[in-house]
């Protein structure tokens, strides 16, 4: 009965406790708890926004779409266990089947394919952050401009586009890509990644800026040997503005193609 | 000239989409349970007409030989697209009695990918068949 009454209390004041930080924390707006790990000033915040980054020889504020080839071709030297996946989609494709289809169960296709899918990006640029937003599912991702490091891995939550760091060389933007997700995130055919998955690209602007260039150099010394570099070519959308796309629990209820019947998953990742 | 651009570009997309793989870059899924090698057409009744992104689906019941009804599932690609097809939210209703043409799954179960609605007023929703068939 004693111990019946004591958690009894204990419950309470820690009810109690909970009521006094959630009104504490309400009434100061929860200031900091969402501040960055290593205090960095955010990339929208007006001292930095002042702060000289340096002049941006060229803007790449607007809506792209892809065009040409979205498959990351050439191909590089995998090594054997992602050559055998590789093999398995294309026998699986053969066989009308989808081969680890993961964004058609809704994961995040992640850098690069974030950045190939037939749908518009729009690029905002700031002088401390290039906003890129695909419209397929709304992807987003922040490639930062002022002069910060890349985060501590052990810190950083990988994500699927992962953490980019931009700056100029000349006229082109060099974008380099870290701590980066791994779980069911495929290159072209399947291909996977580790956690040594790193992007570095280069990006310009032709054509008196209506056409954008993006050259991509990945790097997975689990998964291919050296560089796998290949080039995506954008053209600018003046007549395009986007909706919400999202991929919601019942999107694929009347989609065929993910039914189970059709779907073969890899046991790995 | 931009209407046949969007028909190149449509075919262009029909064709490639087999050769693409385990990625089709329009969809959000592998588009490799399709036979896009040809058309079939069935009719029947709309159950639904979902109008989303990144894809509307439709789903209709077909008369089977026995009295019974088969559901069939047909995937459509996004509505910014279908709006230029002269699909719409409200173009179909369930109890409407429509063809669908479409891309078969390639075992030939009972859905597919979505080409073209002719309703039975005659209304036609999707590519003209001539041009589709390029």
């Amino acid at each position: 009965m004693r111990g019946l009454k004591n958690g009894l209390a204990a419950g309470a004041l820690m009810a109690l406790a909970w009521a006094g930080f959630a009104t504490a924390g309400y009434a100061q707006g929860f200031s900091g708890i969402w501040d960055n790990p290593d205090g960095h000033l955010g990339s929208l915040a007006p001292e930095n926004l002042k702060m000289d980054h340096g002049k941006a020889p060229i803007n790449l504020t607007g809506t792209w779409m892809i065009f040409g080839e979205w498959r990351f071709l050439p191909m590089p030297k995998l090594k054997p266990a992602a050559q055998r996946l590789y093999d398995a989609a294309g026998k699986a494709a053969k066989e009308g089947k989808a081969f680890n289809d993961v964004t058609g169960h809704c994961w995040p296709p992640g850098l690069p394919i974030m950045m190939t899918r037939v749908w518009p990006i729009q690029m905002i640029q700031l002088p401390t952050a290039i906003v890129m937003i695909s419209n397929f599912e709304n992807q987003i991702r922040w490639v930062f401009m002022d002069g910060r490091k890349h985060s501590d891995p052990n810190i950083y939550v990988p994500s699927y586009n992962g953490e980019s760091i931009g700056h100029w060389e000349g006229k082109t933007l060099v974008i380099d890509t870290t701590n980066i997700e791994t779980k069911k995130h495929f290159i072209d055919r399947s291909v996977p990644i580790s956690d040594k998955f790193h992007v570095v690209e280069y990006i310009t602007l032709k054509d008196n800026g209506n056409v954008l260039s993006d050259e991509f150099h990945m790097t997975d010394p689990e998964n291919w040997e050296g560089e796998w570099v290949s080039t995506k070519t954008y053209r600018r959308q003046n007549t395009v503005d986007f909706l919400e796309v999202h991929c919601l629990p019942d999107l694929d209820e009347g989609i065929p193609a993910t039914f189970d019947q059709y779907s073969v998953d890899a046991p790995a990742n | 000239m931009k209407k046949l651009t969007f028909w190149v570009a449509a075919a262009a997309v029909s064709v490639g989409m087999p050769l693409a793989a385990s990625v089709p870059a329009l969809a959000h899924h592998s588009g490799a349970a399709y036979d896009h090698s040809k058309q079939t057409t069935v009719q029947g009744e709309v159950k639904e007409w979902r109008w989303s992104n990144p894809h509307a689906w439709l789903q209709i019941y077909v008369p089977g030989d026995k009295g019974n009804k088969q559901l069939w599932s047909f995937e459509a690609t996004s509505p910014n697209i279908l709006v230029k097809q002269g699909f719409t939210r409200t173009g179909m209703r369930p109890g409407d009695k429509i063809k669908v043409t479409f891309y078969p799954l390639s075992d030939g179960g009972p859905g597919g990918s979505l080409v073209r609605v002719v309703k039975d007023d005659g209304t036609v929703m999707g590519p003209p068949e001539k041009k589709a068939q390029n």
